[in-house]
């Protein structure tokens, strides 16, 4: 009954319901495409982070080796008698693992015999490229951090296990001109040279094929992808910087996380796995989401602050104009919470009125803007990316509860305080 | 009164000119018995690195002609075949493997303390600009200190200070300096070796140089120079192209 008398009552002051609803609807909108927007950075940044960095879901490196593999390659290396450990306890849990990937890293200097040129080498297997380049999220998500043609090196290691994709300014450097099709035999051939395990110079013949972005303002002039097996030739090394293990459901991390280490410790390995957001293992991923939670932090609570002010208002103005019905509710024997809690009703349904409004103007705005590609180049990033706000309903139900739950504490909360006088004032008119 | 003034800057100014050519006649001097001669020379390197602990060997034979050398890796077998060349201050490593020759720096690292340009012979007199600090006893010898900079930035070293013994014209330590004049590596050098027919009679030549670490100096490198003599090259031997597979 007393839901029926606060939606009745939303329509008794028409223009003051709409000036709280308009209010109510554009913080609503505002905190449901910042979601948006931050809920497609977050999932860029992630699927970009797992598959297009290489660093799966889960990351293995051998003790200390996340820290000191830069600097004592031989000792820190994942060797694959210890791989092969990390295959028999994932065996297990094969129906929830999609693969298992190798990388190697290191730098030295690429040379086409007139200069050298510093690089930083990713060396990946194989079958991460594959996968990695066809999953539905890259397609979905991360499709603008791939540049075209970049998917054309898992052919061209099929073709030539020696062949690297650069970047494009490491490309300009070395002053190979792109398409590498376009080039002899002998021009497409550069020289990997980098300090062995033993500290000797070493150096690989390797092919230009195609080209890639690092997705790093800071590793563009040096960034350099190529097969596991070159690397480990490169550097004459029989192991890995680290292992990846992709899962099928990243909801299931945590939980293979937990036991990988503690079958490493119980089994005595030398081993320990890491999530993919780590800072120490994507600074990338962790720095931006970082910052985008903060500034959201900062937008959520103005929003609400302008959403319960408004409410505020819109409640005293409300109370003053029906200070005589208050005191008749009164005096006929409604009690001051009765009323408060009618109130609040009153408020919840104008939020939840709003609240339908402003997700459908959120999916149609969202809608116009993805449909107007409108891109920008983040800072730090090489590439642009499309602005995509992907509001959805689990963000909707989230948001909705954060504004009735501040909608109704603050309709209660100033009608409770507002409520605290005497009926014969009420009746009054005389001192609401 | 302004005629004394006049003479007195001009004194100095010889003076120091003088001096400018003593640090610049001292330097060609220690370096013709670090192998900067016109004439082919060549001998075998020992390079022995001791490093946190671990200790290894290598060995190359070097042929140098003046600002050119064809240094060839003998041991460890593994690096057997590969050959380091000099073409004055351009330097390539090279391995049968390769379609084409490397370009590298002098600076890199060859082995342990070693650098790439300590391998061959030192041409210090083309290389920097000697400035005469002060003179100084070094293990019993008068000895000149010299402050050398760089003339280009692909030089193995950017500053370089040089103890030269007076009596003999050797250099006999150096500390490799960084831009801001700190010192990160020591080396001390030896003269053991004599080599027939560079002048009239036997001619010193440099038989070590022990590369230490100016702050862990237990690890260092020994670069022992055997059987130099004076040797007839072919002007083939240098030229890059012919490093091409």
């Amino acid at each position: 009954m007393s839901w029926t008398f606060a939606f009745r009552n939303l329509f008794r002051n028409h223009r003051r319901t709409v000036a709280t609803a308009a209010a109510v609807i554009a913080g609503f909108i505002g905190l449901l495409l910042l979601g948006g927007y931050i809920h497609r950075v977050e999932i860029s940044l992630r699927t970009n982070s797992i598959y297009l960095f290489n660093k799966g879901h889960i990351t293995i490196f051998k003790k200390g080796g996340l820290e000191r593999f830069g600097t004592q390659p031989s000792k820190y290396q994942v060797t694959p008698e210890m791989l092969a450990q990390i295959q028999t306890i994932l065996e297990s849990k094969k129906n929830k693992i999609d693969w298992i990937g190798k990388t190697l890293t290191g730098a030295g200097i690429v040379s086409d015999g007139d200069r050298s040129v510093p690089f930083f080498a990713t060396g990946v297997d194989l079958q991460t490229l594959k996968n990695s380049f066809v999953n539905q999220d890259v397609l979905n998500w991360a499709i603008d951090f791939l540049l075209p043609g970049t998917t054309g090196f898992v052919q061209a290691l099929e073709a030539n296990p020696h062949s690297i994709s650069v970047t494009g300014r490491l490309s300009d450097l070395l002053r190979k001109k792109r398409p590498y099709s376009n080039l002899s035999e002998d021009e497409s051939y550069v020289q990997l040279a980098g300090m062995t395990q033993y500290g000797d110079l070493n150096a690989v013949d390797v092919k230009l094929a195609v080209n890639h972005s690092t997705g790093s303002e800071m590793l563009e002039d040096s960034g350099l992808l190529a097969s596991v097996e070159t690397l480990q030739e490169l550097y004459s090394l029989e192991g890995f910087h680290y292992i990846m293990v992709y899962l099928k459901d990243i909801r299931d991390l945590d939980q293979i996380l937990v036991e990988l280490n503690q079958n490493f410790e119980t089994n005595n390995f030398p081993l320990q796995a890491y999530r993919f957001d780590l800072p120490a293992i994507s600074p990338n991923y962790a720095g931006s989401m970082g910052f985008l939670y903060v500034m959201s932090g900062f937008f959520v609570f103005l929003i609400c602050g302008a959403v319960a002010l408004s409410i505020m208002n819109s409640l005293t103005m409300g109370i003053i104009e029906r200070t005589r019905e208050i005191g008749t509710f009164r005096a006929i024997g409604f009690t001051q919470q009765q009323i408060a809690v009618m109130m609040t009703q009153e408020a919840l349904c104008l939020c939840l009125i709003s609240a339908a409004l402003g997700t459908f103007l959120s999916f149609v705005i969202s809608f116009v803007v993805n449909a107007a590609n409108i891109r920008f180049s983040p800072p730090g990033v090489t590439n642009s990316i499309q602005f995509i706000l992907s509001p959805n309903l689990y963000l909707v139900f989230v948001v909705l509860f954060i504004f009735l739950l501040v909608v109704g504490l603050t309709a209660y909360l100033v009608t409770t305080f507002k409520l605290k006088t005497k009926i014969i004032n009420l009746l009054t008119d005389a001192g609401a | 009164m302004f005629l004394t003034q006049v003479l007195f800057l001009f004194c100095m100014t010889l003076s120091n000119l003088s001096l400018a050519q003593d640090a610049e006649k001292l330097l060609k001097q220690s370096d013709r018995a670090r192998g900067s001669v016109e004439k082919g020379l060549s001998w075998i390197s020992e390079v022995e690195t001791t490093e946190d602990g671990q200790s290894t060997k290598k060995k190359f034979k070097v042929r140098a002609q003046y600002v050119n050398a064809y240094v060839e890796a003998l041991e460890p077998s593994r690096n057997k075949g590969e050959v380091y060349l000099f073409n004055d201050r351009a330097m390539w490593f090279f391995k049968p493997s390769l379609r084409k020759p490397v370009t590298i720096s002098a600076r890199q690292k060859l082995t342990g303390q070693a650098a790439n340009g300590d391998i061959a012979s030192t041409h210090y007199a083309r290389d920097y600009t000697p400035t005469l600090e002060k003179s100084e006893v070094v293990e019993g010898s008068k000895s000149f200190v010299l402050l050398l900079k760089a003339k280009a930035n692909n030089l193995t070293y950017d500053q370089i200070r040089y103890w030269i013994r007076e009596s003999d014209g050797l250099a006999i330590q150096a500390e490799f300096l960084t831009l801001q004049g700190k010192a990160f590596k020591r080396a001390k050098m030896k003269y053991d070796n004599k080599v027939q027919g560079l002048n009239d009679g036997p001619t010193a030549f440099i038989s070590q140089i022990e590369i230490t670490d100016a702050k862990l100096e237990n690890n260092k490198s020994v670069i022992r120079y055997i059987e130099p003599k004076l040797d007839t090259h072919r002007e083939t031997l240098f030229n890059v192209n012919n490093l091409k597979r």
